[in-house]
């Protein structure tokens, strides 16, 4: 005999198909097979994983009372829970597959909180979304689409702030010629303009706690999803292994965000930070070359995790430096800078 | 593991932020407390044996009993209906608590929901449980560790205490942790915020203050109107990987004489100098994670006051107020407590320290929102007061966030 097929219908429509073994619930089943369904209390009492029967037979356990009403009951609602089908079965739950993702892009709207030239090409906003509608919960690491005003141009930047600091939200954006969203920043944009954004999107981020030593590499711009990474192991007070962060620009008058970095050597014992630039300046001591040099031998080991930002040819040589010194490509995380296209 | 890289110092180039980033932000994020750390809850007689009692330590209220001889510690809100058990906590069955309301019944070993008293057979019961905080009774106070449930390994109490001085120091002066001690003292509720309490106890510019104070009246104490540091030995650092992480005001000049504070005693433009005769000899103030305060060899030679400022939440603050002293025999531990009873306790906690109360007290609203932490300005005497905000950035086994009942309003 075949266990039991239930075909689970969102209200979006979208559907699932998971498999009931004996004794188990659909509940169960459903969190066996990966599905997050909402629930609280596995026992029946807090009601909150109910579910609408379409077809088949589904039995609730009468050993224990419900948190259904009569006429709940006669409405083929039942707690999945306490549910157990008989045969194969179609149920309905009354939200969409897409709120079972909780890092499920949306849209909404948000005002600039603070807008600060931080060098010739590099813009830091700061924007302040509006939480009581919507919650904009992200991974470190994540972008959002920003749409530049009175336009139907979306454009990706990486939050180099964390979660911790919302309802703010806080991007680095760098200044390109004749670009849709430079132009906006340099002319219309000042405090309280209203902006839309989307988001998250992605897939650099960190998502638990590293196993291991912690690379992180950042040209440009790219330093703010890096940032984010190290803010939010800084916030775990995350001290298991020690992370390096090197950050790299073309020229010294390319150079950011010293101060911050300064600062988080301070608090961050485990952080090892080496800045570089690719011309020589006379004001400049500091490392010359490229951030994907000097990464330590001692960094890398089959634990390390490495997340890599920046342009193009930055990430494909990190790339192939780091797996030529053994890095495994599922160790390596990723994201290339793409020259900005017009209406995404 | 690595020092500020100098190079990026070098650079005069402005770059910088919207934000000045403090070298301390971690520090400013900690308005509800340091959290992985040992704090004080009660004092050993405020918990007789078959008692229940309760504290709120960095915005978690925690339930206490002693049953036994053993001593439990869990979270004083029943996960039914949220009320605090410790309103009127029943125990119908030894190793357990059940809540006054509707008969929720916990373990006090693990904090599980044992049984519902009117419904036994409920599938609940099993099924949920509220936290258990480990504890436990030294130096005459109770202790519970405030953090994380899967917090591993829980570090000793000793390694959030002050360290035991070497005994052949010229001004030995007894710590908390001395086997012979006889341990004295108050609590009190303070309404500022902890690290405001904390930067009071050992600023070395704050003695003005107690400048009129009737123990220093009574003593003849030369009690100058603040110190400058001269050196940068007069702060020292204590950083080792596993002992208690600190900060010492290097007040007593070094074996060869050399000194790391000059003494102020006179402001010729306003036509001030300090008085009294009889210098304190041996006087030195640290302060260790996560919050505890040593001043050596005050009121007198040979006392230690210990004061420990633990976060209730992020408006007040529960103020301990410790008299130390090193008393092996009987007749010198009731001629120190006769002496504690019948001057000191006064003298020190309430004459003296009321002044620091109500200073701190007074810094309270401009810090309240993190403003002051961005429009305060320091001076040189304040080197120590930085040092100390750097330590605990850098230390801190956690930063507590805020109490989840608060909503998500983010803390800063």
């Amino acid at each position: 005999m075949t266990n039991p097929q239930v075909l689970i219908q969102f209200a979006d429509d979208t559907t699932r198909r998971i498999e009931v073994a004996p004794y188990q619930t659909l509940l169960q089943a459903a969190l066996d097979a990966g599905l997050q369904l909402f629930h609280q209390c596995k026992t029946g009492s807090c009601g909150s994983c109910v579910c609408t029967v379409e077809s088949g037979v589904v039995r609730m356990r009468s050993d224990t009372s419900v948190a259904l009403l009569p006429r709940e009951i006669e409405q083929r609602k039942v707690l999945t829970c306490l549910a157990q089908p008989e045969n194969d079965a179609h149920i309905r739950m009354d939200y969409g597959f897409n709120e079972l993702q909780r890092y499920r892009p949306q849209r909404f709207r948000a005002w600039v909180e603070d807008i600060h030239r931080l060098n010739d090409s590099v813009v830091e906003l700061t924007l302040e979304v509006d939480e009581a509608e919507r919650d904009a919960q992200f991974l470190p690491g994540m972008y959002y689409l920003l749409r530049v005003p009175n336009t139907d141009i979306w454009r990706p930047y990486s939050m180099c702030s964390t979660v911790e600091h919302l309802p703010s939200m806080r991007f680095l954006i760098r200044l390109l010629d004749d670009g849709a969203m430079s132009t906006y920043l340099e002319s219309e944009c000042a405090i309280d303009a209203e902006l839309e954004i989307d988001g998250p999107h992605g897939a650099f981020k960190l998502q638990q706690p590293p196993q291991g030593p912690v690379v992180l590499i950042a040209g440009g711009t790219g330093l703010a999803p890096v940032l984010s990474i190290l803010d939010t192991l800084s916030e775990m007070r995350w001290r298991a292994h020690p992370i390096y962060l090197h950050f790299g620009v073309n020229r010294l008058a390319d150079l950011f965000y010293l101060d911050e970095l300064a600062a988080r050597l301070e608090w961050l014992p485990n952080l090892n930070l080496r800045v570089t630039l690719v011309e020589p300046h006379t004001d400049w001591q500091g490392a010359l070359g490229y951030a994907t040099d000097g990464v330590p031998d001692g960094a890398l080991g089959p634990d390390t995790e490495v997340f890599l930002c920046g342009p193009p040819p930055m990430v494909d040589a990190a790339v192939s430096s780091l797996e030529a010194r053994g890095i495994s490509p599922a160790q390596i995380h990723f994201e290339s800078f793409i020259p900005a296209q017009e209406g995404i | 593991m690595s020092t500020p890289d100098p190079t990026l110092s070098q650079v005069t180039h402005p770059a910088q932020g919207a934000t000045a980033a403090k070298s301390y932000q971690p520090y400013v994020d900690a308005k509800w407390g340091l959290k992985n750390h040992w704090y004080p809850a009660l004092f050993s007689h405020e918990l007789e044996e078959g008692a229940f009692g309760s504290t709120k330590i960095c915005g978690e209220s925690i339930l206490l009993r002693r049953e036994n001889d053993q001593l439990y510690a869990l979270e004083d809100r029943c996960c039914h209906r949220g009320v605090k058990l410790s309103k009127k906590p029943y125990c119908f069955k030894e190793g357990m608590v059940t809540c006054w309301y509707h008969g929720y019944t916990y373990g006090l070993n693990d904090g599980e929901l044992k049984t519902i008293l009117a419904a036994p057979d409920d599938p609940l019961i099993g099924n949920a449980s509220i936290k258990t905080y480990p504890i436990v009774e030294k130096y005459s106070i109770i202790w519970v560790f405030v953090g994380d449930a899967d917090h591993s390994p829980i570090p000793p109490l000793e390694s959030d205490l002050p360290p035991q001085e070497s005994k052949d120091y010229a001004h030995y002066s007894p710590n908390l942790t001395d086997d012979d001690a006889i341990v004295l003292g108050i609590r009190r509720k303070g309404e500022s915020n902890w690290r405001l309490a904390v930067e009071n106890g050992f600023d070395p510019g704050h003695v003005l203050i107690h400048w009129k104070s009737p123990l220093v009246y009574a003593h003849d104490m030369a009690v100058p109107l603040g110190f400058k540091p001269t050196s940068d030995e007069a702060v020292k650092a204590f950083e080792d990987a596993d002992g208690p992480k600190g900060m010492m005001n290097m007040y007593p000049p070094d074996a060869d004489g050399h000194s790391n504070y000059e003494p102020i005693f006179e402001n010729t433009m306003l036509g001030v100098q300090a008085y009294g005769g009889t210098p304190a000899l041996g006087i030195r103030t640290s302060m260790w994670l996560p919050g505890v305060l040593k001043v050596e060899n005050f009121p007198f030679p040979g006392i230690t006051a210990h004061e420990m400022y633990v976060p209730i939440d992020d408006k007040s603050y529960e103020y301990w107020e410790l008299l130390v002293k090193t008393a092996p025999t009987e007749a010198e531990r009731e001629e120190f407590t006769d002496r504690y009873e019948n001057y000191l306790r006064d003298a020190v906690f309430h004459d003296f320290n009321d002044d620091d109360l109500w200073a701190r007290d007074s810094m309270q609203p401009f810090y309240e929102n993190d403003v002051g932490f961005a429009e305060e300005k320091l001076c040189a005497m304040d080197a120590v007061i930085v040092a100390w905000r750097k330590l605990v950035a850098r230390h801190a086994r956690g930063i507590q966030t805020p109490p989840m009942e608060l909503g998500t309003k983010r803390r800063r």
